[in-house]
């Protein structure tokens, strides 16, 4: 595997009661690049991003984050890692901070500017008010400061901006383009927004059934296929072609 | 660990398990002098002869202590384990680079130790309210020696531990099916079959000490699967 890929798999499979979820799924992710991971409802996104944080075992295949096997090296690879997967969840009865320290504590990092990180994802004048008074855009916002907070190399972010407003999508958009281009953090996000993957990746994977059939640059897609994304997506998912 | 367990009672408020133990400390208080006030009830039972003895009556106040506080360590245990590796929480769980196993441990010591440290301090100040006053207004015709203060002591300490103990044996339950009902019923289940032969054995130490030789050996064994099953957890 090249030494310049955050993220790749080969041949990647994962089998649930014998029913084959992901199957031969190949993945390559530049590091310092935005990687948009899109696909119908339980074409297999989340499943993949599991295996590449460890929480789920690859039945076959090889995995390699960061240039380590997330199966062996696991701690590495969540001490290097941001992530949100699924609906964030915290500790309600505590404040925003409290729970980034908790988090810090917990990944071993302790010069973090708390109130920086939550400046940067919006968050601002919540002060000691408990998680379980904020909205759902305030949670998200929160599980993507927690993601951030611990100053990762690369961050997994399923679905990320789920719950946001416009105002809080294009703030986030913002943030991930600073956070890749001008700090080189490597970006993998899973979207349903197929206009907001467009803006921000350097390369959108389309996942059809637990195989990504196609991994291409937004500019790519401009220059081919003129009707624009939505049209393309929508010809992957019902066509299935197949990555080269 | 010490880092594991402080973090373990940051994120979890303790405030509703001080305010039990708080509560059942009044409610082993009351105990302890009804059982001493029951032979006056009734003079002619011969039954409430044995209650005319503090060892009788400790050695009863310790059983129902552990059955109360082994329940409560199911709760607590259901609340700090089963309930966070069975809903979303268990993502966040995994997702932090320290072994599983050892959060793990850290959540069971917690949970140990609470169970133990409170039924200590909540027997300990019900056994000295209830002396002080017995040797200063005695309701039991029992007379207070320093081999009844060591044998105090030492059961106290002995139920206490097994009460934690229990605890992870019912957590064992719960947490095979992911259940906090399944980790209070076989707790309750558990402690009423457990009290009545412990009850039974209150004077024969030899049977007692093998009563919590196993119950050692279960929670033991019991830890050892929950580790196994953490381990290998997939989400």
């Amino acid at each position: 595997m090249r030494n310049e890929l955050a993220v790749s798999t080969r041949q990647l499979t994962k089998t649930f009661s014998g029913t084959e979820v992901i199957r031969g799924c190949n993945i390559s992710v530049e590091k310092g690049t935005i990687y948009g991971f899109v696909g119908k409802n339980g074409a297999g996104k989340t499943t993949i991003i599991k295996i590449l944080l460890g929480l789920l075992k690859p039945t076959t295949g090889e995995v390699a984050v960061l240039g380590l096997n997330p199966a062996q090296n696991n701690l590495e690879v969540l001490r290097r890692t941001g992530s949100l997967v699924e609906t964030p969840v915290f500790y309600e009865h505590l404040s925003a901070a409290n729970n980034l320290q908790i988090h810090l504590e917990y990944m071993g990092v302790g010069d973090t500017d708390i109130e920086h990180i939550l400046k940067m994802v919006g968050l601002v004048n919540v002060g000691t008010q408990p998680v379980s008074t904020f909205s759902l855009g305030m949670r998200q916002r929160l599980g993507i400061a927690r993601a951030l907070v611990h100053k990762p190399e690369l961050l997994i972010l399923d679905e990320p901006i789920n719950g946001l407003d416009p105002v809080g999508i294009k703030e986030m958009r913002e943030l991930f383009l600073c956070l890749a281009k001008q700090k080189g953090i490597t970006i993998l996000l899973s979207s349903h927004i197929l206009s907001e993957v467009e803006q921000i990746a350097d390369r959108i994977g389309f996942i059809v059934d637990g195989i990504v059939v196609k991994e291409i640059s937004p500019l790519e897609i401009r220059e081919n296929y003129p009707a624009g994304l939505e049209d393309y997506f929508m010809q992957i998912v019902s066509g299935g072609k197949v990555n080269e | 660990m010490n880092k594991l367990a402080r973090l373990e009672l940051k994120r979890n408020s303790l405030k509703p398990y001080h305010l039990a133990v708080s509560i059942i400390s009044v409610v082993i208080l009351s105990f302890l002098y009804l059982l001493a006030v029951i032979p006056r009830m009734d003079a002619a039972d011969a039954d409430a002869e044995m209650f005319m003895s503090y060892d009788f009556i400790v050695g009863l106040d310790n059983i129902v202590s552990m059955a109360i506080f082994s329940i409560m360590s199911a709760a607590m245990a259901s609340k700090f384990i089963v309930d966070e590796y069975a809903g979303e929480k268990v993502i966040m769980l995994f997702s932090y680079p320290v072994d599983r196993k050892k959060i793990l441990d850290a959540k069971i010591i917690t949970v140990f130790s609470y169970t133990v440290i409170s039924m200590l301090l909540c027997n300990g100040i019900a056994f000295t309210i209830f002396l002080v006053t017995e040797s200063l207004f005695p309701l039991c015709q029992d007379t207070i020696d320093i081999g009844l203060i060591l044998n105090c002591v030492s059961s106290m300490l002995c139920y206490s531990v097994s009460a934690g103990l229990l605890g992870i044996i019912f957590l064992w339950f719960g947490f095979r099916k992911k259940s906090t009902i399944v980790t209070i019923i076989s707790a309750c289940i558990v402690v009423s079959v457990l009290c009545q032969v412990i009850a039974m054995t209150l004077f024969a130490h030899f049977v007692l000490i093998i009563i919590l030789a196993v119950i050692f050996l279960a929670a033991m064994l019991a830890w050892t699967s929950l580790r196994y099953q953490v381990k290998n957890m997939e989400v």
